[in-house]
């Protein structure tokens, strides 16, 4: 035997050799090309909900010429968190912000007199001049998680705020399960049609929130027609293309070209910032709200005046 | 759908040449053999119908196997030739009586003969049965244990028995199958007799066909315990089996049919006994030399694999054991049936699917390598059971081998695919491959010098 272990080992070390980048080029051809296309097959009824069509008139007082967009994903109470919800560093994921911190953080947008603009009506100030009040905002969730609905809902509710939801349609089940906290769950059509009164969807893509396997995300790593093709049955799920937001922020030249081909009204992205009708309408930043943020760092960035004195 | 078939297939496909390379690969080696110093009693059964041509070097054969407990019964199927006139001749009969063993249901046996210079050759001249008819005649005169099954146009390697005799001390094995070598791959110059692939195209394609069908598949299937044909051209078996197995069913392909009869008992009322492929024990047959001829002897193997599935579709997974069954059923039938080759299914893509132009290339890259890779292993397998080819002609095969892999595989598929539209046609007409009657000088001592009596042993 030993005689022939070299020889055998040599060879099975040309087989791994010639065949292990045949089979990843393989592997990875089906990953992105075959199996990503199948779920945009089952994507459940659409959604065509009309917008919120809440266009109120502020023409009076002091005009705001930038507003701040906050940033949220998923909204959780304190205790239901557990394991899932932390990184490897035990530190609560970035994605989460607690419903204690949330209803804290509007009820000071409350008390402040803030004006929380529906899509609309930022959609107006953004393209049409449109004033809006100085101290205005406007609140967005990306991923369409079950959470939002469950907890952030109803506090947005009492106060008659707005807000607007980026989801992902192939995400989005047909029947309305249970919360539980343990797992990672989406919205249900259901839930969607009965939030509408508060909250307005935008695209988050129908079936590209996923990255490849070296971390590239699916807008940057798909074919241009594939990328295009999600984007627009996306649009035809949700009913409209008023507003787009790249999944993880990642985009690129060619997507900004696709949301122009598409009609799209605005897109936004992960970039601190605020927004005003200079910025480019596709790159609205948003100022991200995260678990770490107390009270005060809230304010502060939601504060058009103190970043402009700074 | 299309494209999700094809690449299923393909797994399927990649999963058995993986076997089929590492299995032999690393279960290969030369090992610690002890022979028996008993020679157990072997019956050669050579059925021999119109064979006038061959019959000369099979007996010439023969008398290289260095053997001594043994029987040859020649069994003449009421050939139209002079078959029987020359075996006369060579042989010097005379009319005997021998003692039929037990009852296999087969045509009538005119006379038997024994050679008068040869003691322990027979003749039995039969009416016209076919071949499996032959055999089951054969058998019932058969008297010993071990019976060795032998084409006309096959010689026995010197030490083929010796190997059969060693295999069949482990009591748990019921059957064997031996190495089959293409003949024209071999240069007879003097005393040498060594392989060479100084041939024709169509031949050196036979003989890496047969290199890796023996070396590597076989090699597989008996490790993994199923094999699931032994060539009709060499093949050992214990008589009580094949009476158990009810002896040779009249079909194209009698062989197989036997295989998995035996399998059947294997599965039910033999459990934990097995066959075995010895790739020691060599004979060397002559192949079709030419594209017509290799297309008649094709068709008739797929129509005897075709024939055989339809008889044992019942038994697979049931009578018998999970192995075998998957073989036959992934490996033969969806493999190598149904889509004979994923080179079947890539054109196929191709058409339908244009965009995948990419999925093609890879699919295409990945069984090219494999089938590439699988003819080396087999150079490096067979080295190890002393089939040596002198360096040069390493090179001449590494260098043919794409264009095996490219062109003769492509023709395989046609085989494949005509064999099994033909045999829902016309199951019954077969012909068989025309004989070259090329003299075989394996040793120039031991060429057909019939007056000297020397190499017979009884």
């Amino acid at each position: 035997m030993k005689r022939y272990l070299s020889v055998n080992l040599l060879f099975t070390f040309c087989f791994l050799l010639i065949m292990t980048p045949l089979f990843y080029s393989l592997f990875n051809y089906i990953s992105h090309n075959l199996v990503s296309a199948m779920p945009s097959k089952s994507v459940v009824t659409p959604l065509h909900m009309p917008l919120i069509s809440v266009d109120r008139d502020f023409s009076e007082g002091e005009y705001a010429g930038q507003v701040a967009v906050l940033m949220y994903h998923q909204i959780l109470p304190e205790e239901v968190l557990q394991d899932i919800h932390y990184n490897k560093l035990h530190e609560l994921s970035r994605t989460i912000v607690t419903v204690e911190q949330f209803t804290e953080q509007m009820t000071y947008l409350k008390i402040n007199d803030y004006t929380v603009l529906s899509l609309t009506e930022f959609h107006q100030f953004m393209t049409k001049n449109k004033k809006v009040p100085a101290k205005s905002v406007l609140i967005t969730f990306d991923d369409g998680m079950k959470n939002v609905f469950e907890f952030a809902y109803p506090v947005l509710k009492k106060h008659g705020f707005y807000a607007v939801q980026f989801i992902i349609p192939s995400t989005i089940t047909e029947k309305t399960v249970p919360f539980d906290a343990s797992i990672v769950q989406h919205a249900s059509l259901d839930e969607l049609v009965r939030a509408a009164d508060v909250f307005d969807y935008g695209n988050h893509t129908l079936s590209f929130h996923e990255m490849t396997a070296d971390g590239t995300a699916y807008l940057l790593s798909k074919k241009r027609e594939n990328v295009k093709e999600d984007i627009e049955s996306a649009n035809k799920w949700i009913g409209h293309s008023l507003a787009f937001a790249a999944p993880f922020g990642e985009y690129d030249e060619s997507t900004l070209e696709i949301l122009a081909e598409l009609n799209t009204g605005m897109a936004f992205t992960i970039e601190a910032g605020f927004a005003s009708p200079s910025n480019s309408i596709y790159e609205i930043p948003r100022m991200g709200i995260y678990p770490e943020h107390t009270l005060d760092t809230f304010s502060n960035i939601i504060d058009t005046h103190g970043v402009m004195n700074k | 759908m299309l494209v999700t078939i094809t690449l299923v297939f393909f797994c399927l496909f990649i999963v058995f040449q993986v076997l089929y390379i590492f299995v032999p690969l690393y279960s290969s080696r030369k090992k610690e053999k002890t022979y028996p110093s008993v020679e157990k009693g072997i019956s050669v059964l050579i059925p021999a119908y119109n064979e006038n041509l061959v019959i000369e070097n099979c007996i010439s054969g023969l008398f290289q196997v260095s053997y001594g407990h043994m029987e040859i019964i020649f069994i003449n199927d009421g050939s139209t030739d002079l078959t029987l006139k020359t075996l006369q001749k060579l042989l010097l009969l005379n009319i005997t009586e021998k003692v039929k063993t037990d009852t296999l249901s087969h045509e009538k046996v005119r006379k038997v003969y024994r050679s008068a210079i040869y003691p322990n050759i027979y003749v039995l001249d039969k009416a016209n049965g076919g071949k499996a008819d032959a055999l089951n005649a054969g058998i019932c005169y058969a008297s010993h244990d071990i019976i060795i099954t032998l084409d006309a146009d096959s010689v026995l390697d010197s030490q083929s028995l010796t190997e059969i005799n060693r295999t069949f001390e482990d009591d748990t094995i019921v059957a064997a199958g031996g190495l089959v070598h293409v003949l024209q791959g071999y240069h007879h110059n003097g005393n040498s007799f060594n392989p060479s692939f100084h041939a024709s195209n169509l031949i050196r394609f036979q003989v890496v066909r047969y290199l890796t069908g023996f070396y590597m598949n076989k090699t597989t299937q008996s490790t993994l315990n199923a094999m699931t044909v032994i060539a009709g051209a060499f093949g050992a078996f214990r008589k009580d089996v094949l009476f158990q197995a009810g002896g040779y069913r009249k079909t194209v392909g009698e062989d197989m049919d036997i295989t998995l009869r035996i399998q059947e008992l294997i599965g039910t009322i033999l459990k934990g006994k097995r066959i075995a492929f010895i790739p020691e024990a060599i004979c060397y047959t002559e192949c079709p030399a030419s594209l017509k001829s290799l297309y008649n002897q094709r068709i008739r193997w797929q129509k005897a694999f075709i024939d055989c599935i339809i008889t044992f579709r019942k038994s697979l997974f049931r009578k018998m054991n999970f192995r075998v069954s998957l073989f036959l059923l992934f490996d033969s039938l969806i493999l190598g049936t149904l889509s004979a080759y994923p080179v079947l299914f890539i054109p196929l893509i191709l058409l339908f699917t244009p965009n995948h132009l990419k999925l093609f290339l890879l699919l295409f890259s990945i069984s090219f390598s494999i089938a590439i890779l699988l003819h080396i292993a087999t150079l490096l397998v067979s080295r190890r059971f002393a089939h040596h080819y002198r360096f040069r002609e390493y090179l001449t095969i590494i260098s043919f081998l794409p264009l095996e892999v490219l062109l003769y595989r492509l023709t395989e598929v046609v085989f494949v695919t005509f064999g099994t539209i033909l045999y829902f046609f016309n199951k019954d007409e077969w012909s068989r491959s025309d004989r070259i009657g090329k003299p075989i000088l394996l040793n120039r001592h031991m060429t057909i010098d019939l007056n000297d009596k020397r190499e017979v042993k009884s």
